[in-house]
């Protein structure tokens, strides 16, 4: 050992025995640390770090630390202190500061090291807790992993837990419960950590319980530390999807006294409580085995489900997952799923029905409830299982000779008024809903014998729901997001809102690239392109996304005459100088396949000149063409628009994400003739948002024009949320990918992006307590539903109320995005940037309430209405500072 | 030929460095020697990627070296990679330069991983001076270029490429990557500067070859600058340099419509390619002798077409109608509809009647109507169309297409009833019958919608017209109708779909139709033997006599 190794051993283990003699020590705070989250895996989930205020983290875990800093929460290294893995730097340490180790008894790729040798801790200093410190760990967790600790173990921690106190004050330190200290730690560390108190990690990743001598033991010991003022963070296991048993082990834990977190034995960072993660899925079970029946299942997205249900379930925050019915392993392993619908087009062997009638118990014991649309059990014996367990009457199949069939009774409700409602003899089952459940439609029908017959169609129950008969026409009878709502039963939870931004509803349009090149019949036939930009594009100042096809701009397609290509790239050049058009790509030559193989591009001419033919050039390639010629400095290309009615492969789709390009499918949007005043108007429930689809082809003649001109006219003077195609869909993505995690009944954290800025509620939730929110500006209410506006940030902490609110400043509504730098009860400074004029109301302010603001430095008042509204009209580009005021009587008299 | 004289240049440089290092070896057994070939064999890797024009000679020289010389280049190796850029380059170098040995190793130096950063090396290189030969000098700059685009330092390799194009020698291939670095950076002006340049110093006589490009790289980087009447001017200047009696030429003119287009100043254009017209022989003849059949050339034609298209949209309508008449003469029947106005307007309609007069030899009325409907004419176009008819009942397409026109005027809320008259007339046409169907569908009008299709015959029944029929039986509760659709989408296919199969069995098990057991008992034997979905659709059927009837019922 070298004299500086010596010096610095004896320096450090000097120190903390003054430190323990004085009992003197500077404890770090650890703020508030509600919530514990622990992930050993070296990549944790970036966005399951944003939920939590405290994170025991593997010490080498690639995690963004700064996010989570800047709103206060706490990273902490889970160090092994006794054990080291061969060949990491630790390792390479220890035998190079010759630290004695033994070979671990049980993993042969760990050692064992010996804490009791002098130069134990200062290996640990330079292995372990410096490089942690370095890398921006708020403190550390010391483990003694599955090591026996004794007396001397234990004394080793207390010095080194002295040690680390001394050299790094402002760090939070817990110690393993498991090491067996007690309030003699409360001098060097914050607390413990205890990993598994009733239940530990078993054999292949099963959960077994802890004896329960050992437990009351534990649970003692934790009240006597909790009596010195320390604070105990455990950590208990349950099996993935078992939401009953996590629920539990939260609940035993909060009881003793600790802060608990629930996980997996694997520790790889599965939150099963006590912030529960709202599932947000519904499996569908669809088709049928390709072996089986000889012929191909249809695709997912052709299923009755997701052309009917899809829009609904979506509005209701849910996220459809398809599944084949493909061997007899059809079903999921784990119920990691909200809900359970079996598509009509089920069709199962005998086997897997009776397999699929074998399952249904277990989604009741786990309250998830099941969408029944057809009846997928025509084997005997299976069918006798699953009626029983439905408690359905009757036979359950269809009848025979029907002559004449007739409603029996319905509940308004859940019916539209829609459609005329109509008893239809085809598909007509002889089947009784279970005595409790609630009748939506039930019809009854005769035989040609005179006998009577009985079909409850439509109806909900304890197991779920069920929509027979033919599911197109009866879904179409029915209110769904009504009855689906009933379905799904559970209480209100937040859902990403993908309709709505700032309080309005959403506006985005764009143009296909189709007909770009053609002519027009207008005098001197201009080209469709040229007519469109000078007739609709120049004339209204909203966001239009225009797409272009690269091969037709090159005049490589079929038919297209050379000599054209530089008025053609001249033209899209013209349009996305427009500062209200932003570019998109809708691919090189808009093919109809998107497989991954090498050959996908459409047919062009003998003039074409693209060596490569596949995904890569349709994608990547044609927005380097249109980023490269076609785009002003300062504007780039971030949207695919697939090309009319061409399906993105799964290849596709995944490819676009790799490059972060946000894509949008062409046919989901309001028409071009769709688009009436009527047709758009704010007053019902907003199921999508406001989409205007064209494309060049619809400038071809005056007809055309005069449609574009209409519906671009109704889109400017309704109040919208105008937006980009490319910010809608990367708020779709993002709505997707949001999860919700709830804290009480009324308390939820949602982690996202910040893409999709807007949650719904029903209205009667309550409103947001603005005072413990976090990361919400404003809500407002709309046709029974609250929408909440965030600020876009990766966590938003929502917490409602259903009592009245003292005043406080919210945005209520905003024709455009909002950037709020400042946003407090009195007073808010915000930026807006638009292509019009911004419309802005804000709420909070008492009834004629006064409101000062500085718009780019220059100062306005307005009065609140009698509702303490304020209704602003900003400029287009805007630093605003706001301020709230009594009602002008008031301030006088004062 | 040169492939292989390369070969046998590269294996005799080879093979003189193998020479060399056994030399060496056999001459000088002591320590430093080994050292020395150990640094030559070090040297002659790092050389092997270079350009081919430059290895063999590299390699021979290195072959040729003196200890003094491998021990320099031996520590000039364990120098960084900035001090071997800067001794190969701007200081005095293990190897005196300009030598093959130098050049090779420079090259080997910008493409190395820890190479000096490319805006530090093409300073360099270009400070390089007399050290380095100004092929090499530009090969070397291009390759540095390449890698800063290759980095994403576009604005970087514009500017070295810009740095390229300033070498006497550098040719006109230097100044098109330039133009394809510019794009790439997105800045035209950088290379519109370079092209202005070599045009201003271009030869009069002769013209270089590449002289048209440069006019056209010109316009297209002015316009991609957004500088688009600097483009017309550029343009209409050429133009107005060309003598009284000189031919205008195409590509010159062709520039100048793109430019003028853009600049919004189309309308000077017209007379420059009237005079480029006037060159053509077919421009003398008479709007009978093209109706008659003379025959124009594309080139001429093209430019009638632009001439004309610059007029109309400059409201220049006499010079646009005589235009689109001469067109319209020789068979482009797009612009008709268009004419329709612009005669009227210049009184020339009587020029117009002959004209569709002698069209209508050539073309059928149907032809010339649709083509007048397809440019916004529809009135017109109809007109034509039901004078044309009023002789001839049976005419089947002709009355269709009447019809079609008569929905368009008369708007969708007519479409039943006119396609109900057309249904008068020819009661089995099926595209008419479909259409009504789909109408009748759209205005919630199931039954008729399926009362409407259940008249067209089974053979001439496609797959969607059968769904849409069965969806519609569905509605209704039509058993037979649903037998019908479902029975025939099962015969249609020649690998029918397993939900329609499905389908199939569900309704003989309500409701036996003895047609569509058969049908179903076929399609079975086609499935795979023993399959359980065999099995599944194989149910047995209830055999009763399937009643028509109607349980539509109003809530309540």
């Amino acid at each position: 050992m070298s004299f500086s190794h010596r010096f610095c051993f004896f320096r450090l283990l000097l120190a903390p025995c003054f430190l323990l003699l004085t009992g003197w020590v500077h404890a770090a705070d650890l703020g508030p640390a509600e919530t514990l989250f622990v992930d050993l895996s070296q990549q944790p989930d970036q966005r399951s770090l944003a939920a939590f205020d405290l994170c025991v983290l593997h010490p080498h875990a690639v995690a963004d630390m700064e996010p989570g800093h800047a709103r206060g929460a706490r990273y902490l290294a889970l160090l092994d202190v006794a054990q080291v893995r061969l060949g990491t730097r630790e390792a390479v340490l220890a035998a190079a500061r010759s630290v004695p180790s033994i070979p671990h008894v049980m993993n042969g790729q760990m050692r064992q090291v010996d804490c009791n040798a002098p130069n134990w801790i200062a290996w640990m200093v330079e292995a372990q807790i410096d490089p942690a410190a370095r890398r921006g760990f708020d403190g550390f967790v010391l483990r003694l992993g599955d090591m026996k600790a004794d007396a001397g173990y234990r004394r080793a921690l207390l010095t080194l837990a002295a040690t680390v106190r001394q050299r790094y004050p402002d760090k939070a330190l817990l110690l393993d419960f498991s090491a067996g200290l007690d309030a003699s730690a409360s001098h060097v560390a914050d607390g413990f950590l205890a990993l598994g108190v009733f239940t530990h990690a078993g054999r292949a990743g099963s959960v077994e319980w802890t004896p329960v001598v050992e437990t009351q033991k534990i649970a003692r010991r934790i009240r006597a530390v909790q009596m010195q003022g320390m604070r105990v963070f455990a950590v208990d296991y349950a099996m993935q999807g078992d939401r009953a048993a996590a629920r539990e082990a939260a609940q035993r834990l909060a009881v003793i006294g600790a802060r608990p977190f629930i996980t997996t034995p694997g520790l790889k960072g599965v939150n099963l409580g006590p912030l529960v993660e709202i599932s947000r899925r519904v499996l569908v079970l669809h088709g049928w085995d390709e072996r089986r029946a000889g012929r191909a299942a249809p695709e997912a997205d052709v299923t009755a489900t997701a052309r009917i249900l899809q829009e609904p379930l979506e509005w209701l925050g849910r996220d459809l997952d398809f599944r084949l019915a493909r061997g007899l392993r059809f079903l999921p392993e784990d119920h990691d799923f909200s809900a359970v619908i079996l598509d009509p087009s089920l069709c199962l062997d005998a086997e897997q029905q009776r397999v699929l009638a074998a399952w249904l118990p277990s989604l009741a014991a786990r309250g998830i409830p099941l969408l029944l649309t057809g009846m997928p059990f025509t084997d005997e014996a299976a069918r006798h299982l699953a009626l029983r367990q439905f408690e359905i009457g009757g036979s359950a199949e269809i009848v025979p000779r029907l002559a004449k069939a007739d409603i029996a009774s319905l509940d308004r409700q859940f019916l539209t008024s829609k459609m005329p409602l109509v008893a239809r003899a085809l598909g007509f089952l002889d089947l009784a809903a279970p005595p409790a459940a609630r009748i939506v439609l039930a019809l009854r029908g005769a035989d040609s014998l005179g006998h009577e017959h009985r079909f409850d169609q439509v109806f909900l129950t304890h197991w779920g729901a069920a929509c027979l008969g033919s599911f197109e026409l009866t879904a179409a009878q029915i209110d769904l997001p009504t009855f689906l709502a009933s379905w799904l039963g559970e209480s209100a939870m937040p859902v990403p809102d993908t309709t709505t931004r700032e309080g309005r509803r959403v506006f985005y349009s764009h143009v296909s690239s189709v007909g770009f090149s053609s002519a027009s019949t207008l005098p001197g036939f201009p080209l469709c392109a040229e007519v469109m930009r000078d007739r609709i594009l120049n004339r209204y100042l909203l966001p239009v996304t225009v797409s272009v096809c690269e091969a037709d701009l090159r005049g490589w397609l079929p038919g297209q005459q050379a000599g054209n290509e530089t008025l053609l790239e001249h033209v899209a050049r013209s349009i996305f100088e427009l500062p209200q058009v932003q570019a998109a790509s809708n691919s090189f030559s808009r093919p109809k396949h998107w497989g991954a193989g090498s050959e996908i591009t459409s047919r062009l001419n003998e003039r074409a000149q693209s060596a490569r033919r596949d995904m890569e050039r349709e994608i990547a390639g044609s927005m380097a063409y249109i980023h490269r010629r076609l785009l002003p400095v300062g504007k780039e290309v971030n949207l695919m628009l697939w090309p009319g009615d061409a399906k993105p492969s799964t290849e596709a789709l995944r490819f676009c994400e790799t490059l972060q390009i946000a894509q949008l499918s062409d046919g989901t949007h309001t028409a071009v003739g769709d688009c009436t005043v009527s047709s758009l108007s704010d007053d019902s429930t907003r199921t999508r948002p406001v989409a205007l689809r064209c494309s060049f082809e619809d400038a071809h003649d005056s007809r055309g024009i005069a449609a574009l001109e209409k519906a671009f006219d109704v889109c400017a003077g309704l109040p919208l949320h105008a937006m980009t195609a490319a910010a809608y869909a990367a708020s779709v993505n993002d709505a997707r990918a949001t999860r919700i995690l709830r804290v009480s009944d009324q308390h939820w954290i949602i982690i996202n992006r910040g893409d999709c800025r807007t949650l719904r509620l029903p209205i009667s939730a309550g409103v947001p307590d603005m005072a413990k929110c976090e990361g919400v500006s404003g809500y407002t209410t709309h046709s029974g539903q609250l929408y909440i506006h965030t600020l876009g940030r990766e966590r938003t902490e929502i917490v409602l109320t259903s009592s009245q609110q003292p005043s406080r400043l919210h945005l209520v509504e905003s024709s455009a995005q909002v950037e709020f730098m400042e946003i407090t009860s009195r007073r808010a400074i915000f930026q807006v940037r638009s292509l019009r004029p911004v419309e802005m109301v804000f709420g909070g302010f008492e009834p004629h309430g006064q409101c000062s603001y500085l718009e780019n430095g220059r100062p306005y008042t307005a009065t609140a209405n009698a509702e303490g509204r304020v209704h602003l009209d900003i400029a287009c580009s805007a630093t605003v500072s706001l301020q709230m005021q009594p009602p002008a009587l008031r301030a006088a008299m004062r | 030929m040169p492939c292989f004289r390369q070969f046998a240049l590269v294996a005799t440089s080879y093979t003189a460095l193998a020479v060399a290092i056994g030399w060496r070896l056999h001459a000088n057994d002591a320590p430093q020697a080994k050292e020395a070939d150990h640094g030559l064999s070090e040297i002659a890797a790092c050389i092997h990627d270079v350009p081919a024009e430059v290895r063999p000679e590299a390699m021979c020289q290195l072959a040729l070296l003196t200890n003094a010389e491998v021990r320099a280049l031996q520590g000039w190796l364990k120098a960084d990679s900035e001090q071997r850029l800067r001794r190969l380059t701007v200081l005095s170098g293990p190897i005196h330069a300009p030598s093959a040995l130098n050049t090779a190793l420079l090259f080997s130096e910008i493409d190395r991983a820890d190479a000096v950063p490319a805006d530090e090396a093409w300073l360099f290189v270009s400070a390089a001076g007399e050290r380095l030969e100004e092929a090499h000098k530009i090969a070397a700059l291009e390759r540095i270029a390449a890698r800063a685009a290759g980095e994403g330092r576009l604005d970087l390799a514009l500017e070295i490429h810009q740095r390229v194009c300033e070498f006497p020698t550098a040719g006109w291939e230097k100044v098109l990557a330039l133009v394809d670095a510019s794009h790439a950076a997105r800045r035209p002006a950088a290379a519109l500067r370079v092209v202005q340049k070599r045009l201003a110093a271009a030869p009069v006589n002769p013209v270089p070859a590449w002289h048209e490009e440069a006019m056209d790289l010109q316009i297209t980087l002015l316009l991609e600058g957004g500088r688009y009447a600097e483009a017309a001017r550029f343009a209409l200047d050429d133009l107005r340099s060309l003598k009284p009696g000189d031919a205008v030429p195409m590509r010159l003119l062709q520039r100048a419509v793109l430019a003028t287009r853009a600049s919004g100043a189309s309308a000077e254009m017209l007379p420059w390619i009237e005079r480029h017209l006037r060159s053509y022989p077919e421009h003398q003849l008479a709007l009978t002798d093209i109706a008659g059949g003379k025959p124009l050339s594309a080139t001429y034609r093209h430019w009638l077409r632009e001439s004309a298209s610059i007029a109309d949209r400059n409201h220049q309508g006499s010079i646009a109608c005589d235009g689109y008449l001469r067109l319209a003469a020789a068979g482009e029947t797009h612009v008709l509809a268009r004419l329709q106005v612009l005669a009227a307007q210049t009184g020339r309609s009587s020029e117009l009647q002959q004209i569709v007069a002698s069209l209508k030899q050539k073309l059928s009325v149907l032809e010339i109507s649709q083509a007048l409907a397809a440019g916004g004419a529809t009135a017109q176009a109809r007109e034509m169309l039901a004078a044309s008819l009023a002789n001839e009942p049976d005419h089947r397409a002709g009355w269709r297409l009447l019809t079609k026109f008569d929905v368009t005027l008369r708007g969708d809320a007519s479409a039943g009833v006119l396609w109900m008259e057309f249904l008068k007339r020819f009661p089995d046409d099926v595209p008419a019958l479909i259409e009504l169907a789909r109408l009748q569908s759209a205005d919630a009008q199931p039954m008729q919608a399926l009362r409407t299709l259940s008249r067209i015959p089974d053979a001439e029944f496609d797959e969607g017209t059968l769904r849409q029929m069965f969806a519609l039986a569905e509605k209704v509760g039509d058993f037979s109708a649903a037998h019908r659709a479902l029975r025939l989408l099962v015969q249609g296919q020649a690998s029918p779909s397993f939900a329609d199969i499905m389908a199939l069995s569900a309704l003989n098990m309500q409701q036996a139709d003895d047609a569509s057991a058969k049908v179903l008992t076929e399609v079975l034997a086609k499935l795979p033997a023993g399959s359980a979905m065999r099995k599944m659709a194989a149910l047995p059927p209830i055999a009763v006599e399937a009643a028509v009837f109607s349980t539509a019922v109003e809530a309540k």
